[in-house]
């Protein structure tokens, strides 16, 4: 019976390693050794891992991806990796065939990466099917864009704003908030600014002020935040508020004690010359 | 008792193992051919047909490539404006949503060459650009020479750059660098 005991729990260890793990999300790489010795995906993901020793983008690397999908067609890290450096490098057709294929095996793990590029481009629409697929579909927890400074619910929110759809682009920033109550450490730097600006494109300008309020509780540097206060204070006749307002998003856009704004919200950039026809118009 | 728990432990997870292997997503395709270069991605080879024979890289295993290393003199302000005041709009332009991406390097010297320009559509597929849109948008990056390079150290270098040209209704909404 002991012995019986004993192979029970080994059973249970090796298919919790065999089964469940490989099948479970994973993003990053991982270990190789998850995967069936001489396996495709084993052999494919080892050279993969060789590849990331070599430039992103190089021959060196690409010959090693290129190997990786030829013995491991069916590990979609590869295929991701390989798309990468097309991307950077504006060659978008074989990027996008690539990410294809990788989407196509592991649709949860890398519909944000084709997302980010459609969203970036412009292509809102597809962005937001994208990453709707991603949410309703697969019940994806918590994805960020690449370098990891908004949480794709971001640019999901913003894609439905520029079609004018603020009610659903509010209601998948709301989602991301209810995430964060169980998990606030996971609150990003601009989502109570990203939230803000669709309230206030909706018209709903004291949500959008108590959300700009929240967003300099978390950074008080980020001058766009400053531009939509001043908005916001010109829309209630507060003219001499505005100005400040306005005069400090500017002086923060200028990087004055440490301001800064950013570039990575795409239409929905503020750039120094709208804050400055602002404060022309309000003199 | 022992066993017996060990049984009920064991059978639900045989259950999910067994759907985890049924639930088997798409395989890629045999007739994918993966896009490969016998160069670094950076870096755009000598075409005769296209290229000016005089045009010479310094390093072809060392191009930057980063989105801001190349920059245009008077900023992407600038740039934009000098690309959008050139185009010229055509009605045989007019059906066309899309893309045209125009990569080009800017070499040691500092010299634009080599450029290459494709059309896309929306969704990145290669799509067919009416009649001369291609060459006449081409053209326009062509006419831009006042690039200034950013360099980390005093060794010269080569550099990509690419513009993004994203048109709606022929006409170009958004210069994307």
């Amino acid at each position: 019976m002991e012995r019986f005991s004993m192979f029970c729990y080994k059973f249970l260890g090796a298919l919790i390693f065999a089964v469940l793990i490989p099948n479970s999300k994973i993003t990053a790489q991982g270990n190789c050794l998850l995967f069936e010795a001489n396996s495709g995906e084993r052999k494919a993901c080892e050279l993969c891992y060789k590849a990331s020793k070599f430039r992103q983008g190089s021959k060196a690397s690409q010959l090693l991806f290129d190997e990786a999908i030829k013995v491991g067609s069916k590990f979609a890290y590869a295929y991701y990796q390989k798309s990468v450096p097309f991307f950077k490098r504006g060659m978008f057709a074989e990027g996008k065939m690539l990410i294809d294929k990788a989407i196509s095996l592991e649709p949860q793990n890398y519909l944000f990466y084709r997302a980010y590029y459609y969203f970036y481009n412009r292509s809102y629409k597809l962005c937001r099917r994208d990453l709707e697929e991603l949410y309703s579909n697969h019940g994806a927890n918590y994805v960020t864009t690449p370098g990891g400074e908004l949480e794709m619910r971001i640019l999901l929110g913003i894609s439905y704003g520029m079609e004018g759809k603020y009610n659903e682009g509010i209601n998948w920033m709301l989602n991301l908030m209810e995430k964060y109550k169980a998990l606030p450490h996971l609150k990003g730097f601009y989502d109570h600014y990203c939230l803000g600006r669709l309230y206030y494109e909706n018209n709903q300008t004291d949500l959008a002020q108590a959300e700009f309020e929240k967003q300099l509780l978390i950074n008080d540097q980020f001058a766009d935040t400053f531009y939509y206060l001043g908005l916001i204070k010109e829309k209630q006749k507060e003219i001499e508020k505005a100005t400040t307002y306005y005069q400090m998003a500017l002086d923060k856009m200028n990087g004055k004690n440490g301001g800064f704004s950013s570039s990575i919200f795409a239409d929905y950039n503020v750039t120094k010359d709208m804050v400055e026809m602002k404060i022309t118009e309000v003199q | 008792m022992k066993t017996k728990f060990l049984l009920v432990c064991l059978l639900p997870i045989c259950v999910i193992a067994l759907f985890s292997c049924k639930k088997e997503n798409k395989v890629a395709g045999a007739s994918f051919q993966i896009p490969s270069y016998d160069h670094d991605l950076g870096f755009i080879p000598f075409n005769k047909e296209s290229d000016n024979s005089e045009y010479l890289v310094c390093d072809s295993t060392n191009v930057a490539s980063g989105r801001n290393r190349v920059q245009y003199h008077g900023g992407n302000k600038r740039l934009k404006q000098d690309i959008i005041s050139a185009f010229q709009f055509n009605a045989s332009y007019a059906n066309f949503d899309g893309f045209i991406t125009i990569r080009f390097l800017v070499n040691c010297k500092h010299m634009p060459g080599r450029y290459r320009a494709q059309s896309l559509n929306y969704d990145f597929s290669i799509a067919e650009a009416p009649s001369n849109l291609l060459s006449t948008s081409l053209n326009i990056i062509k006419e831009l020479d006042d690039w200034i390079v950013k360099s980390n150290n005093d060794e010269p270098q080569d550099y990509l750059k690419f513009i993004n040209l994203r048109f709606t209704n022929g006409k170009i909404q958004h210069v994307l660098l």
